[in-house]
């Protein structure tokens, strides 16, 4: 048996896990054969060494730690029932809120124009009302204080689509697209 | 000295004839003249389930001349004259046009006057039709612009009048007459942003930081009529042959931009550029490809894009005529054969 068969042998005899014919073939063959020899007093060396460490005293705390950590795992906790709905009923709550704060937003974003009522409390002058709804607001000399700052910016026109129905029996076709760059058939 | 005494008040009562008074006079004296030529056109889809459109008296003999599209669907037509209702025939359209021609049995008819020559840009024009399904309404407003390009159902229209006149469902087929009362088009469409679509961006003015960028899209101000030289060729063309006849390339230019004019040393004004040809027709028949730059036609310099239209629609047989064209800068002459447009 060569050196390479021996490499495999070693740690078993070193151990003391090989068998009779085993350990002679390795007998023989570090009697003659100083590499593995050294190898094979590497492994006794190691094995001694390890054999120590096995007198050794656990670190205090050291179990504890390793079942804290895996104790999740092997035994997951269970969700009561009315903590479960608790759950749900807050994120439902919290989708509501959010739907709700963008509404309130877009509403106070395009609301039609208001002017604030001048410091008298009295109501707001007709004149400075931007109406695109029928008549237009009659024009009167401001007589009012100065309006607010926040009045003026959001004096926002509010147009609105007519919501004509054309009589469908009364033809008139839509152009869909106005095509660009001159382009003609031929 | 009695005579003084009639004649001087009239000519006061003239001068003092305001500006928008003669305005006035002259407007109504146009409807005037255009309504007797304009009719009502009905189209009948279903037994009860009718389209309302206008149409203009094209000749005395009984031909009268309306939209196409309006009429394509019908099992039957009517058309309105006066309180008479008479059953109309319809002879042909064209594709390219969006023109039809209808007939009804009676002659004597007052055809409307005819303008030849299109005018500017901002000129009066006077829109007779029916809309809403009534007859002879009339509205003002003035011409935007010539050679516009649209597309209605997936067709696209060329060489078309943008018009500031308010239009109506009904009057699509009317009269667009000129200050004189000749007739300068037929209304055939309008742009109008699409209810939905507005209220979908109603939604928008939260993220709009301009005022002007709030302006209205609804409200229509735009319209579009088919100009009357085209609309007096195609009629003539299908009373004269009973069917659309007119030239055909298979193929779609647009102007060359300058620069590149410059860059392959062609004159001023010369030369179009080929941007589509169709898988069957002349133009790939002559193995024309998109890009190829068409710089002759017949012998002569290509420079006026509807002047080439016309050049090819006048075509009443099919015919071989020889072109020049550039491909990389590469002078190549071939012979391109004009068919018949087969109006698909």
């Amino acid at each position: 048996m060569g050196c390479d068969d021996m490499k495999d042998l070693l740690p078993l005899v070193a151990g003391g896990e090989a068998r009779d014919d085993e350990r002679q073939a390795v007998k023989d063959h570090v009697s003659h054969c100083a590499p593995c020899s050294r190898e094979l007093d590497l492994f006794r060396e190691a094995r001694a060494n390890l054999a120590l460490l096995r007198e050794g005293e656990v670190p205090a705390g050291t179990w504890k730690s390793i079942w804290s950590n895996v104790r999740a795992d092997l035994f997951p906790p269970r969700i009561s029932r009315s903590l479960f709905f608790f759950d749900l009923g807050l994120r439902y709550a919290a989708v509501l809120m959010v739907g709700l704060a963008v509404g309130v937003g877009s509403y106070v974003v395009t609301r039609p124009a208001r002017v604030l009522p001048p410091s008298g409390g009295g109501a707001a002058d007709p004149a400075t009302f931007v109406s695109f709804q029928g008549q237009p607001a009659p024009i009167q000399p401001v007589t009012s204080a100065p309006v607010p700052l926040r009045a003026e910016v959001n004096q926002r026109p509010k147009f609105y689509a007519p919501r004509v129905k054309p009589d469908g029996s009364c033809y008139l076709p839509r152009v869909e697209a106005i095509p660009t760059g001159g382009e003609r058939d031929y | 000295m009695n005579s003084l005494v009639f004649v001087l008040p009239l000519l006061a009562s003239q001068e003092a004839e305001s500006t928008l008074q003669k305005i006035d006079r002259e407007v109504t004296s146009i409807v005037e003249k255009v309504r007797p030529s304009v009719v009502q056109v009905t189209s009948v889809l279903l037994p009860n389930e009718t389209l309302t459109l206008s149409g203009v008296i094209y000749s005395k003999d009984g031909y009268i001349v309306t939209d196409a599209s309006g009429i394509e669907p019908a099992m039957e037509i009517q058309v309105v004259l006066g309180t008479t209702t008479l059953k109309a025939e319809h002879v042909a359209s064209d594709r390219r046009t969006g023109i039809a021609v209808l007939r009804i049995d009676r002659v004597g008819l007052s055809p409307a006057a005819w303008c030849e020559k299109p005018g500017k840009a901002g000129a009066i024009a006077v829109v007779v039709g029916t809309p809403f399904g009534m007859r002879g309404g009339a509205s003002t407003g003035t011409v935007s612009g010539y050679g516009r390009s649209i597309q209605v159902a997936g067709v696209r229209y060329d060489n078309m009048i943008q018009l500031s006149v308010p239009v109506q469902p009904g009057d699509c087929g009317g009269c667009v007459a000129d200050s004189s009362g000749r007739l300068i088009g037929l209304v055939h469409s309008t742009y109008a942003p699409d209810p939905a679509e507005f209220e979908a961006r109603s939604i928008l003015p939260a993220f709009r930081r301009n005022p002007q960028d709030a302006a209205p899209v609804a409200g229509q101000t735009v319209s579009f009529g088919t100009p009357a030289e085209w609309v007096r060729f195609s009629a003539d063309r299908i009373i004269k042959h009973g069917r659309m006849v007119r030239g055909w390339l298979g193929l779609s230019a647009r102007p060359l931009d300058a620069a590149v004019r410059a860059q392959l040393g062609l004159d001023e004004g010369v030369g179009v550029e080929l941007v589509r040809i169709e898988r069957e027709g002349p133009a790939k028949t002559a193995a024309l490809a998109p890009r190829d730059i068409l710089v002759e036609y017949e012998g002569k310099p290509v420079k006026d894009l509807e002047a080439l239209q016309w050049a090819v629609a006048r075509v009443e047989e099919p015919k071989t005529v020889k072109i020049v064209f550039l491909r990389n800068r590469e002078r190549r002459e071939a012979e391109l054969r004009v068919e018949i447009d087969p109006q698909k």
